[in-house]
């Protein structure tokens, strides 16, 4: 078993079972969604061992509305994590609640949960529309009211036109498409998305992240899981990082980056003059190394740049504004400073990285 | 409607469907349709020899009656028989080969003198121009249907049929939904798992009873065994069926929310039931079979030339009243519901391990 890595939060006040991902700034959260709860998504010292094997081990969480990427490669607990908060799983160890509702109802829960599952089974011979009406026959609804949310959550996912044909000959990304209709069609609050990209081509892919934000932008709970880093980027508000089941980091990407100090930080210059600025770098205590890299020799002013690796950012910043604001460099203009590994992949291998080092 | 039942409804609904026409229960259709298939081809037998009587005897020199042929012995020639029975309606003359004692092969002559007496078929075998014996076929009384019927139905169609049937739909509800990775379909939907238990229960019960309920009605129907004096036995044994459906039903969803591999407790369960009659007073009450065998209408152990292990086997050691019986059977199966109930609230959904 993995020694459990430090773990790194963001933007938090003291850590503890109540202790949040994040406890501000989701984007656009709460706008016009349904009504806030004070409980969110709560995870208490939860542990889930499949006999000797273990599933995830000491989680604490609360879990703020918005977008919240499980990020972790196969096997990290990712699955088991989601799987326990729909009590599909139960938790050998602690205690899970959803909007103050406990584990063990799922008469309660699935009123307000939607779980989009990886699990690609359907009724035989049934249309996308008729696994849907099935769907919401179990929630009591009229048939007119449960024909009226099937054709909502298949306009939302983009499955109107398919709807009445066999989910047998749907495609993979169609059927990833119906099993995410089948987690909205109920309108819940809080949506938990199992690999919801998966098979999905390019276009439907931007549709369903631009689908995901606005269901954040709602003040929804989305829980995402995936292993492909660069789309957690590009949809998070939050993320938890999982390595071997136990939680490596949680909280906004970027907080979590700033947090670990105690790892260099790699910044992109695009400047007018990168190998000027290279050298009146070179002599900063901080700095640990400096690369230029060849630019696009149609783009202006970013024909080249500057990469800096430091373990000192403030000073790397405060170095920076000296000279652009000096004239030790004549006509330097800098056209953009960047962090470049503070996406959810860098800062995954940096974390990984030291949870081995640590074994 | 509450929406509890409404919840139940739908789940039974689906369930009966999916029972009904599910590709991998088509061997229970099969099974319940055994014995039918079994009384169908004995009553085209019935009538057929029914025919031979009424020829035969029209056919033959003279009138005859049971006593006649009881002056028929051993040894006598075939011209003694004829002169006491007369020409036979049929007469059927073969060679038989036989291996002498030096080791000669030699040929035997045979021949079947046939009569009737309107009751029943007479055989009279001669061998060598001697009587060697004399073979019976009388007509079937309404006291043998009876017991070929309860024969037939608590030693094949309650011990094996329904045992059997019911193991492939009622293990099927859960087990087989986690073979397929659909059970999730349920347990993700605001239903209390135990309303999810009771739908699919019901559909499996409701779903066996018209099988084999069904069946044992088609095959009492086939014996004539319908109407008048036979509605009696009609009902009790279309109880008795239901009644184990219901029984085997509890047991095997409990089983099917237990063990991942259906052989392991079906064979268990099977020798449990087969040792009923061998199990001390308290065992036998958790039984299926105990409270079943009291509520048949006809006691197969006390039938003429039942043989003494069979009757032991069908045979009820500890009787009961059929009130107690049924009061038993419903307790028993109301406590492993209860088992299972309690057992499908902490059922997890881990596809990866089946």
């Amino acid at each position: 078993m993995r020694a459990t890595p430090a773990r790194r939060s963001a933007g938090l006040g003291p850590r503890g079972p109540q202790a949040g991902v994040s406890t501000s700034g989701t984007r656009g959260a709460a706008a016009q969604g349904p009504a806030p709860t004070i409980a969110g998504i709560v995870f208490k010292n939860v542990s889930k061992f499949y006999g000797e094997v273990l599933g995830v081990n000491r989680v604490n969480l609360t879990i703020p509305p918005g977008i919240t990427s499980l990020v972790g490669p196969n096997g990290s607990g990712k699955t088991t994590l989601m799987n326990l908060l729909a009590g599909l799983v139960l938790p050998t160890r602690g205690e899970i609640s959803v909007l103050g509702i406990p584990g063990g109802r799922p008469e309660r829960l699935f009123r307000v949960v939607g779980y989009c599952t990886q699990f690609d089974s359907y009724p035989a011979g049934a249309t996308g529309r008729e696994f849907l009406l099935a769907y919401l026959a179990l929630f009591g609804h009229s048939r007119f009211e449960a024909i009226r949310r099937s054709q909502a959550a298949l306009d939302r996912v983009k499955l109107a036109d398919a709807a009445d044909r066999k989910i047998a000959a749907y495609s993979k990304g169609m059927r990833q498409r119906i099993r995410l209709a089948q987690a909205l069609c109920h309108d819940p609050q809080v949506l938990v998305l199992d690999e919801p990209l998966n098979g999905l081509d390019p276009l439907a892919r931007a549709e369903t992240i631009a689908l995901f934000r606005s269901l954040g932008a709602e003040g929804r709970y989305l829980i995402i899981s995936s292993h492909v880093l660069h789309e957690v980027d590009a949809i998070s508000d939050q993320v938890i990082m999982l390595s071997y089941g136990y939680v490596v980091a949680e909280g906004k990407i970027h907080g979590v980056r700033e947090e670990m100090s105690d790892h260099p930080m790699q910044f992109q210059v695009r400047c007018s003059h990168p190998r000027e600025l290279a050298a009146a770098f070179v002599r900063e205590p901080h700095l640990l190394e400096l690369r230029l890299l060849e630019g696009d020799a149609s783009g202006p002013a970013a024909a080249a740049s500057l990469m800096v690796t430091t373990r000192d950012p403030a000073a790397f910043y405060r170095g920076l504004n000296r000279l652009a604001a000096g004239d030790a460099i004549p006509g330097l203009e800098i056209a953009s400073v960047a962090p470049a590994d503070d996406d959810a992949g860098s800062v995954y291998d940096y974390l990984v990285g030291h949870a081995e080092e640590a074994r | 409607m509450k929406p509890a039942l409404r919840q139940v409804g739908v789940v039974f609904g689906r369930e009966l469907r999916k029972t009904f026409f599910a590709r991998r229960g088509l061997w229970i259709y099969l099974l319940a349709a055994a014995p039918f298939l079994l009384f169908f081809g004995y009553t085209i037998q019935n009538k057929i020899e029914a025919r031979q009587r009424l020829a035969w005897a029209s056919e033959q020199q003279k009138p005859l009656a049971a006593a006649d042929f009881a002056t028929i012995k051993r040894g006598m020639t075939e011209s003694d028989v004829q002169a006491r029975l007369g020409n036979p309606a049929r007469r059927m003359m073969f060679l038989r080969r036989r291996r002498a004692a030096n080791d000669q092969i030699q040929f035997v002559q045979n021949e079947w003198l046939r009569y009737s007496d309107g009751s029943g078929l007479y055989y009279i075998v001669i061998q060598d121009g001697k009587v060697v014996r004399v073979q019976t076929r009388p007509a079937p009384t309404l006291g043998d249907l009876n017991l070929l019927f309860a024969t037939v139905f608590q030693f094949f169609y309650l011990r094996l049929a329904v045992f059997f049937g019911c193991l492939g739909i009622f293990m099927n509800l859960f087990r087989g939904e986690l073979l397929d990775k659909s059970l999730h379909f349920y347990f993700l939907a605001p239903v209390r798992r135990e309303l999810v238990l009771a739908g699919k229960f019901l559909a499996g019960l409701a779903a066996s009873v018209v099988i084999f309920a069904g069946s044992a009605a088609l095959q009492l129907a086939l014996l004539g065994r319908v109407g008048g004096q036979g509605l009696g036995h009609f009902g009790a044994y279309l109880g008795v069926t239901a009644l184990a459906c219901l029984g085997y039903g509890a047991v095997f969803l409990a089983a099917g929310l237990m063990f991942k591999n259906p052989i392991a407790p079906a064979v268990a369960l099977l020798l449990w039931e087969s040792l009923a009659p061998f199990l001390p007073a308290m065992l036998k009450k958790l039984s299926v079979i105990y409270y079943l065998t009291q509520l048949c209408p006809v006691s197969v152990a006390s039938g003429p030339g039942t043989s003494p292990i069979f009757a032991l086997l069908v045979s009820a050691p500890d009787p009961i009243s059929r009130a107690a019986a049924l009061v038993g059977l419903l307790l028993l199966a109301a406590l492993v519901l209860a088992y299972s109930a309690r057992r499908v609230r902490r059922l997890e959904i881990d596809y990866t391990s089946e």
